[in-house]
């Protein structure tokens, strides 16, 4: 999944400010945990992670942690390495980079 | 114990004001059961600058336990979870006769159409797909909680009083006994009865008659406590669960709202002042009591007030005493 500059920023509610550097932190933790277990082929845990993400993603306001979670789950669902693999890059290039700004509450 | 009022213009106040439905909207209480903490802080974070109160499992074993030890008035629930899947939860729910009647919302990943047939079938009152919008989910869970208020009030209260009615009292009288056979803690039951009130109607007709209950039930709650369950039990009956409370520390408590009774211009007809008292019986529960034995005794205790002369409150070890001689 290719990103332009434009889809590193993100605006969220300014309500859930506290929670974002602990949610951003656990997704860098998923990256590690889904590569660990490419290794022993464990595709279970790689989907659970996947559904997860994809689940919790956009409530937080990541959209794309909700794309790519999906992404995940089909794809170790398949048992599909190369595009859990793909899309894992995608995310860590998002952690990478992401700017969130924190906008008034709009509830 | 709460506040005895002095003056009687200030504890006699419209049946609307006790009106049990309009207690329970100001905090509703509600479970999230979900494995995936991430999603439970969300949710709990947005909804925290609302009046509900939320507490969480992150699974079904979990949920179990919480689902009996508390009163909830929605569940909202995960099905994809590890190990155990919502639907053992599902399941579990709606098999259970006090649970199966908690309104239930499903938070799914699946946008299957199979699950979202099934999980309305099997009863769910909602399904929500994730990822959700709080403000959807917010919506959603208002509307099903502002519909089951006004079904529990319909089913569940006494028109005439606004207490809670015979219906809804057994159903929590059975809940406290199961709470007690877990948590042992003295409780109490005692049956209340409004003396000659017959004469009362004949004489001065029915509207006052319902004037008089209208006003023992402001004053029930009124000198209760905030943890006492009182509801009409049909007539002129009435019914008080103490819970936390000894015999003898009810009819302490009892002895003081008969006071305040006694003191009390419960209606006027013409220039002439309506007053009552009323006949108590206190029983507390005794280990392998069944609930219609718990009440029965209570009921004959009554009586027995009744028997010695009205205008009384008695406990069930009085009782025993006068009989042992």
């Amino acid at each position: 999944m290719e990103l332009s500059k434009s889809n590193y920023t993100v605006h969220i509610d300014i309500d859930l400010e506290e929670l974002i550097p602990a949610y951003l932190e656990k997704r860098r933790k998923d990256i590690q945990t889904i590569e660990a277990a490419l290794g022993s082929d464990d595709f279970e845990t790689i989907r659970v992670i996947g559904h997860s993400a994809k689940g919790s993603g956009a409530g937080y306001g990541f959209d794309l942690i909700t794309e790519v979670g999906a992404q995940i789950e089909l794809a170790a669902k398949a048992q599909n390495q190369a595009l859990i693999r793909d899309n894992l890059e995608t995310l860590a290039d998002f952690l990478d980079h992401v700017v969130v700004i924190f906008d008034e509450e709009d509830v | 114990m709460k506040k005895m009022y002095e003056h009687t213009d200030e504890w006699l106040q419209s049946p609307e004001q006790v009106n049990p439905a309009h207690a329970v909207s100001a905090n509703s209480r509600i479970i999230l059961v979900d494995d995936d903490e991430d999603l439970r802080q969300l949710i709990i974070h947005k909804f925290k600058h609302s009046q509900l109160i939320i507490d969480q499992a992150g699974s079904v074993q979990k949920a179990k336990e919480m689902l009996y030890e508390n009163h909830y008035e929605l569940i909202l629930l995960d099905l994809m979870m590890e190990p155990e899947s919502g639907y053992k939860l599902f399941e579990f729910v709606k098999n259970d006769p006090k649970l199966k009647w908690v309104p239930l919302i499903v938070l799914s990943g699946s946008d299957d159409i199979d699950d979202k047939v099934r999980c309305l079938s099997m009863g769910a009152d909602d399904y929500v797909t994730k990822p959700f919008h709080y403000k959807e989910l917010n919506a959603r869970v208002q509307r099903i909680l502002a519909r089951s208020k006004q079904f529990e009030q319909m089913a569940f209260c006494d028109a005439l009083t606004g207490l809670y009615n015979r219906r809804y009292f057994y159903n929590q009288l059975v809940i406290e006994m199961e709470r007690n056979q877990r948590y042992p803690v003295p409780i109490s039951l005692a049956l209340v009865d409004i003396d000659y009130f017959k004469q009362i109607n004949d004489t001065y007709g029915h509207p006052v008659g319902d004037q008089v209950l209208q006003r023992l039930s402001c004053v029930l709650k009124q000198n209760l406590r905030q943890s006492d369950l009182v509801a009409r039990y049909g007539g002129e009956e009435f019914v008080v669960l103490l819970t936390n409370t000894t015999e003898e520390q009810a009819a302490t408590i009892m002895n003081g709202v008969l006071e305040k009774v006694r003191k009390v211009c419960f209606a006027k007809a013409g220039t002439e002042d309506v007053r009552i008292t009323f006949s108590s019986g206190i029983a507390h529960l005794s280990p392998d009591l069944k609930v219609q034995e718990w009440i029965k005794r209570t009921d004959s205790v009554m009586y027995q007030a009744k028997e010695y002369g009205r205008n009384r409150v008695m406990t069930w070890n009085e009782l025993a005493s006068a009989i042992r001689g």
